[in-house]
Formats: C-alpha cells, sequence, structure tokens
C-alpha cells in the first residue's frame, strides 16, 4: 500500500455520499410476526417505504420460517407412542415455570426442539454468543427467566462471554448445553466433547451436568429455585444423550416428579418492625437523603413502591444496574443527572443493588451513612460499609417503608437536585456545541451529534418518549451516549456493557430486546410491537453483525446505529508505542451498511448529522410499519477520542447515575 | 514559644477514628511523628493508602502525595489548583463548601506526587477542618478526576476503566 492509499479518515469521509439508502425488496407483509402493531404508534413518514425498491439482491425469509413459528405444539407425553424423552420432560417443567423464551443456535437439538414443541418462544439465530446476549436482554427488559442453548462443545464456549456478562448483572438465564453420551465420557469419540461445568466456574449461581437420567425433572427444578429465588444469576444445566433422549411410560419412573409449588417456594425474606423503624429514624434525621434503585428493584417489579417511597418524604432516587427505567429520568426527585449532587447525600439506601460498587466507583462522600437493603445476608457488608444492613425483599421493604415514613418535604434538597441536573444539562449543550462544529469541520459525525440526534428523535419527536428501549453498546461512544439516553418507564434502557464490558454483544442485545417488546413481555406491553434502537461501535460490529440477518428472519424491528471510527476505542493507548499502533486501527471507512444489506436487512452510510436525521426517521418507519431493520453506519473519526485536538475527548462518567456502566 | 493545644489533637483524632469506625477507613493507624505532630494512615478512595498529616505547631493538616505526581505545566497541575480555589465559591451549598475565611487550601506539586494542604487560618477549629479537609479529598476523587481533561492522567495512572 502506498502513502497515498492511506488517507485521513476525515478527508476521505467528507468526500463521501451523504448517505446511500439501500434498494431492498422487503416483502412486505411477509412473516407472521411483522411489528404492525407499532405503526399505530408512529408519527413518522411514511413516505420513507417507497424507497425501498427491487434490486439484484434476493435475501428472502423462506415461507417455512412464519409456518414453523405457527406450527403445531407437540409436547411430549407419558401416553405417547413409546413416552416421553428426557428433553421433553425438562420441555415441560420450563413451560410450567413459564420460562419465556429460548434463543439459540441448532445443537443440544432434543432439548431446543422440545421447548419449541412446548410453545415457548424460541429463536434461532447465528452464533450461540449473540443468542446468549439475546436471551440475557430479554430478561434485561422484562425482568423474566430466559434461557439459551448451544451444542456441548463449540457452541457451549462460544456462550461464555456472554454468560459472564449475564453473571456480572445477575441477569436469571438458564444456560443450556450437550449432546454426547456420558458412556463416551473422556473417550473423545466422535466430536465435541467438553467438560463444561468447571468452565462456568465464577460465572453461574448453580450448575449441574446431569448424570442420571431419569433425575431430569429433579434437576429442572434445581434449576428453577436457584433462577426465581434470591439474588438471580446464570444457571447451567447439560444434558448429556442418555438424559436427554431417555424415555418414560409412567411418572413414577421419575425422581421427584411434582409440581413447582412441591419443590420451591415463594416465601420472600421481610424486614422486622425495629428494622423498619430504624430506618425511618435514619430517614429522619438526613437532611439529603437518597435511595439507590439497583436491579433488584426492577427484577421485583418494585418500581412504584419505590416511586410512593420517594414521593412520600422527598427522598432522592438514582438508577443502577443493566437495565434502566425503573425511576424515570423526568422525574423531580431524579438524581440521574444529579452529579454534583452526589457528595451532598448523607444518607444513601441501597435497595437491590446485586453488584455492590466499592467506595472509590460510587461519588458519594464520606459522611454519607449507608443502609442496604439485600435478599441475601451473605453480601451485606461487602465492599460498602453499612451503618444499617437488612435482609429484605426489595419490594417488601418498599411498601412497608412508604407506610412507615410520614410525609414531609424537602424543598433545599430538591433545589440543589435541581440545580446539579440543569448543571449537567448546560455540560451537555457545552458538548452538542463542540460536537456540531467538530462535524461541522471535519465532514464526519461527532458521537456527541448522534447522541443528540437519537434523543431529538426518542425524547422530543413525534414518538412518546416512553416507547423506545434503547440499547448503549461500544466504549468511547458509550460514555457520549450515556449523557443523552433518558429513561421514562421500567425496562426502557439496556446498559448493554455492564460491569463486565464485553465488548460486542450489542446486536444479540438488539435481538432480545427486539422480541420483548414484539411480544410486548412485562413492562413492554403498552409498547407491543415497537422498533428497538441499539448503539454500537465498528469493534462491536465485528463480533455480532450478522445477526441482522437473524433481526429480518423473524421481522423484528430494529435500528442499529453502528459509531464507525475506524479503531478499537481506546486506540490511543498506543501513542507511546508506534509499532503498536496497528494493533487497535480498522480499515478506514469500512462499509457496515453494506454488510446489513447482503443479509437482507437495510443499511445506509451517513457522514452528516442531517443526514444521519433523515436516515433515522426513514429507519424508524420501515421498521414499525414492515418489520424492516435498518443499520444506519455514522462514519466518524477516532481522532474524536483526543481530548487535546478535540475537547472534551471521552467524558468521563460520574456513578451512580446516567453515566453509570460499572456497577 | 507557641502553645500546643493537646486539646486538638483530641479532637483531631475523634474526628478521624469517626471514620474509621464507620468503615470509610479501612486499616487505619496513627503515628505520633514529634511533639504537635501526628501522621493518620488509611485505605479509603484509590488503590493506595492514605497518609493524613497534622502539624498543630502551625495549624496545617495535609494528605501528603494524595495524587502520582505530573508535570508542573501539566493541566493537572493547573486543574487541580482550579479545582481546590473553586472549593470555596459562594454557589456552593454551605454543605460542600469550605469557608476561605477559616481554611487555606493549597497545592504542592513534587517528585512524589500531589499534596494538598490546608492551613487553619484563626477562628477555625479542628472540627471543622477534619470535616472538610476529608471531604475534599472525596471532592478530588469523585469530581476533579472525573473531569474529562483529566482522562489521560487518570488512565495512565489509575488503569483505564472497562480494561
Amino acid at each position: 500500500m502506498t502513502d497515498k492509499n492511506i488517507a485521513s479518515p476525515i478527508k476521505m469521509a467528507s468526500a463521501k455520499q451523504d448517505t446511500v439508502v439501500s434498494r431492498r425488496n422487503f416483502l412486505v407483509g411477509g412473516a407472521a410476526s411483522t411489528g404492525l402493531a407499532a405503526a399505530s404508534l408512529v408519527g413518522a413518514s411514511s413516505a420513507a417505504a417507497s424507497e425501498c425498491k427491487d434490486d439484484d439482491l434476493n435475501v428472502v425469509v423462506p415461507k417455512e420460517v412464519p409456518e414453523s413459528r405457527n406450527g403445531k405444539l407437540t409436547p411430549g407425553d407419558f401416553n405417547a407412542k413409546g413416552g416421553i424423552t428426557g428433553a421433553e420432560v425438562f420441555a415441560h417443567a420450563c413451560k410450567q415455570e413459564n420460562l419465556a423464551a429460548l434463543f439459540c443456535c441448532p445443537g443440544n437439538y432434543s432439548i431446543i426442539n422440545a421447548i419449541a414443541a412446548e410453545g415457548i418462544s424460541v429463536y434461532g439465530g447465528r452464533t450461540e454468543g449473540a443468542m446468549a446476549a439475546a436471551a440475557d436482554a430479554f430478561s434485561r427488559v422484562t425482568g423474566e427467566v430466559t434461557a439459551c442453548s448451544g451444542t456441548e462443545g463449540p457452541g457451549f464456549t462460544q456462550m461464555l462471554m456472554e454468560v459472564s456478562s449475564a453473571h456480572a448483572c445477575r441477569t436469571p438465564l438458564l444456560v443450556l448445553a450437550s449432546n454426547m453420551l456420558l458412556s463416551m465420557e473422556d473417550s473423545y469419540n466422535s466430536i465435541q466433547f467438553q467438560l463444561q461445568q468447571p468452565m462456568t466456574e465464577g460465572i453461574k449461581k448453580w450448575g449441574k451436568r446431569i448424570l442420571v437420567p431419569n433425575r431430569v425433572h429433579e434437576y429442572a427444578a434445581y434449576a428453577f429455585r436457584n433462577l426465581k429465588s434470591g439474588v438471580p444469576a446464570p444457571v447451567h444445566l447439560d444434558f448429556p444423550g442418555e438424559v436427554a433422549n431417555a424415555k418414560y411410560t409412567d411418572p413414577s419412573e421419575l425422581t421427584n416428579y411434582y409440581g413447582k409449588e412441591k419443590y420451591r417456594s415463594e416465601s420472600i425474606p421481610h424486614p422486622s418492625d425495629k428494622e423498619i423503624d430504624a430506618v425511618v429514624s435514619m430517614i429522619k434525621r438526613a437532611d439529603r437523603p437518597m435511595i439507590v434503585a439497583g436491579q433488584g428493584v426492577f427484577y421485583k417489579k418494585a418500581w412504584e413502591a419505590l416511586k410512593t417511597v420517594a414521593e412520600k418524604n422527598d427522598i432522592a432516587v438514582v438508577e443502577t444496574g443493566p437495565s434502566r427505567g425503573h425511576f424515570p429520568d423526568s422525574h423531580p426527585l431524579s438524581a440521574g443527572t444529579a452529579n454534583d449532587a452526589l457528595g451532598s447525600v448523607d444518607l444513601v439506601i441501597f435497595v437491590g443493588q446485586y453488584l455492590m460498587p466499592t467506595m472509590s466507583d460510587f461519588s458519594f462522600g464520606p459522611d454519607a451513612r449507608a443502609i442496604r437493603i439485600h435478599p441475601e445476608a451473605e453480601d451485606l457488608g461487602r465492599n460498602w460499609p453499612l451503618d444499617l444492613g437488612i435482609v429484605s425483599d426489595e419490594k417488601v421493604f418498599l411498601e412497608l417503608l412508604a407506610d412507615a415514613l410520614p410525609k414531609r418535604t424537602r424543598s433545599t434538597w430538591t433545589a440543589e437536585l435541581a440545580a446539579a441536573r440543569e448543571a449537567f444539562e448546560k455540560t451537555n449543550e457545552q458538548y452538542v456545541k463542540l460536537a456540531a462544529k467538530y462535524s461541522r469541520d471535519t465532514g464526519v459525525i461527532h458521537p456527541g451529534m448522534i447522541g443528540k440526534e437519537l434523543a431529538d428523535f426518542m425524547y422530543h419527536g413525534d414518538i412518546p418518549r416512553e416507547q423506545t428501549v434503547f440499547t448503549v453498546g461500544s466504549y468511547t461512544g458509550s460514555m457520549w451516549m450515556r449523557r443523552f439516553m433518558r429513561t421514562h418507564r421500567p425496562g426502557q434502557l439496556i446498559n448493554g456493557p455492564y460491569q463486565y464490558y464485553a465488548i460486542g454483544p450489542d446486536f444479540g442485545y438488539t435481538i432480545g430486546a427486539g422480541a420483548a417488546v414484539q411480544q410486548g413481555v412485562g413492562p413492554q406491553a403498552a409498547y407491543k410491537g415497537a422498533p428497538v434502537i441499539t448503539f454500537t461501535g465498528d469493534a462491536g460490529a465485528g463480533y455480532s453483525i450478522m445477526e441482522m440477518e437473524t433481526l429480518m428472519k423473524y421481522r423484528i424491528p430494529a435500528i442499529v446505529v453502528v459509531y464507525n471510527n475506524n479503531s478499537w476505542g481506546i486506540w490511543g493507548l498506543a501513542d507511546k508505542t508506534p509499532r503498536a499502533k496497528h494493533l487497535y486501527l480498522f480499515q478506514e471507512n469500512v462499509r457496515y451498511d453494506v454488510v446489513a444489506q447482503g443479509l437482507g436487512a437495510r443499511g445506509e452510510y451517513v457522514t452528516t448529522p442531517e443526514a444521519f436525521r433523515k436516515a433515522l426517521k426513514t429507519a424508524y418507519a420501515l421498521a414499525a410499519k414492515e418489520g424492516v431493520s435498518t443499520l444506519i453506519n455514522c462514519q466518524s473519526a477516532k481522532e474524536f477520542s483526543n481530548a487535546g485536538d478535540f475537547p472534551p475527548g471521552v467524558p468521563l462518567p460520574v456513578q451512580p447515575g446516567v453515566g453509570a456502566y460499572t456497577h | 514559644m507557641m502553645v500546643i493545644k493537646e486539646d486538638n489533637a483530641q479532637v483531631l483524632r475523634n474526628g478521624l477514628k469517626a471514620y474509621a469506625d464507620r468503615g470509610v477507613f479501612r486499616s487505619y493507624s496513627e503515628t505520633v511523628k514529634g511533639k504537635g505532630q501526628y501522621e493518620f494512615r488509611f485505605r479509603w478512595l484509590g488503590p493506595v493508602p492514605l497518609c493524613f498529616s497534622c502539624n498543630l505547631q502551625n495549624d496545617t493538616l495535609m494528605f501528603k502525595a494524595l495524587l502520582p505526581a505530573d508535570d508542573k505545566k501539566s493541566v493537572t497541575d493547573k486543574g487541580l489548583r482550579a479545582f481546590l480555589k473553586k472549593r470555596h465559591a459562594t454557589k456552593l451549598p454551605d454543605h460542600r463548601r469550605i469557608d476561605a475565611d477559616k481554611l487555606k487550601l493549597s497545592c504542592i506539586n513534587r517528585a512524589e506526587g500531589f499534596s494538598i494542604m490546608l492551613k487553619l487560618l484563626p477562628g477555625c477549629d479542628y472540627d471543622y477542618a477534619v470535616g472538610k479537609a476529608v471531604n475534599l479529598v472525596s471532592d478530588i476523587f469523585n469530581g476533579f478526576l472525573k473531569q474529562p481533561e483529566n482522562g489521560s492522567y487518570v488512565s495512565e495512572h489509575f488503569g483505564i476503566a472497562g480494561e
């Protein structure tokens, strides 16, 4: 390659066409699960659909896909010819436990087929890892138990990054795998032998390679006991061939074969009256109390009780966790953007903060007393010194506290919160001015403008601000997005790389979040069929872009915005090591939009905020009306993260709050 | 000869010990370094123990080498001095402001790192000074170091978030 081929990304990009609209035939109405319901929710232009025309590509959804999704249910039955298989026994338990969905690739065949036969929602994608991410995301926006599956060896190991991520998020994820025979254990007979359980050590709540075939139902009970009690986290079961394929003609052939009412309890821990009194007393003494509402508030569906407590006593609330929305950012008591006020807090009440931060992670001052409410005693006092620790279910605690708290207003405190939020927004306005200037000067889009345009579209445009589920992915780009993204109802935002910070699962998250909204599960019911939007980076796209094909296969309406800055986000680390810099760089101006087109989706390539705005509107209209997904490739430049040349570079997040990502 | 009020030592000790008793300061210790001079070490914010010294003879408190050293003309040096100045701003609420009539703040940038010094002015009691000193450190870690212009400094000295 000659020097003239190594062009400045900024100059090259500015010479490119602003918008390239793909010319695709989308088989309008051709899939059973098109997001038609969303059409009524959408104010975007319908004229945009006319931009999709016939072309020379012929990527189509085979008729077997919608037919199969509406196919006859064939659950196992002891009275069927030959009896019921172990896989069917397990699938039946999943159905009884209301397993919300399964995301998988072919492999572990008996199990996934049996789960599908029960009528549980199943989705097949391109990699097991992305499907595990999809399952994680489905849980994160619904609060329900979801499953992923892969075959014994490669499929299972493909899932590990996302299972680790789900573990950091404390997601109730049921991880399923296997296919091999116990009788051939350790022999390396045929293919794929893998000792799985040691590999999920440290990233699961509980796991088991089922060794005794007729205990399959008993172990299903173990799994759901762990998934549905205490603090959730992934549970890993692997099913050797003898277990999945064993046959039974009578329940007496199985161990402990009885219903969920007998093998687990709905009992939950309650705080004592004395403990509630102690909390009330500490709140009375506080001038500036704040509740940190973690994922436990979401999973226990405790958002109404939280709101009641906050409003009754003017207690500020800041959200944390892998998904957000259980306390709206627009609420006058929200401290989501009140960074400057965190240091003023004199009483912090952690409720459902499953992954405790250290005192270096969260920006509370040394004078803040701390109360923590957690469903399990073992974690109380870890990392953060407590003035009071209470073992309790989050919802029960908040409901009891709401009853016990006296009404009180704290005008000085709420004024300080308001001032802090205003300061945050003023800083954002300054950042937008800079981002607009940088975009104009360079001819490519600064990430600040991507955030601004997305926020304007989702929260200040034609669609209701509560409607769109948004996934924040990427690394440096995410620091910008979090400053602009807001939540207005539960399950509205997935903090993709929460804590574990896997770069890449974002297309998988899009599938899971999109499927949940498409089905209208839990808090998504009111927005059933609405398109979801995801922000990812070019590094992330490299891991899971193939799942654009899965989005189209199921007509899950989605828009994936790729922040294409031609590099890994941390490219600046190589500044002092010239021989290493190439490790951090990609080819410039890679066309992820064209890849999306080849996968049957739409692709748009934009280099200006104006073109992005137009592309977003078009993409949303097509997603809402026809279930067509679009990848918008936003050409940017790695240099934008250099604070010296383009201040502020990457805005550093203050935690907890909208910027939070480690806890 | 200056009279050292040993009562002040007890006030200082009580103030810091209260944080240790609550678990905010971990691995807490106190050493008498000389007449009216005390040094307290504890783990709290950041990866290394903090060293807080007090000289009752000249009414000064100091967090020694609180942050890793940087060039005297660096953005961090300039920014930290400006940050300290803003701690006196009248727009800050009382519970966050440091009264300029009671405490004089300064920053010393030497090879061993940035030290923060608080000089008690006439009329300032040690109870006030200790509380403000500890909260100042919290503000430096949670506010100053989170400012985007300090991103490179933080990356270099405290590691990269997300990795």
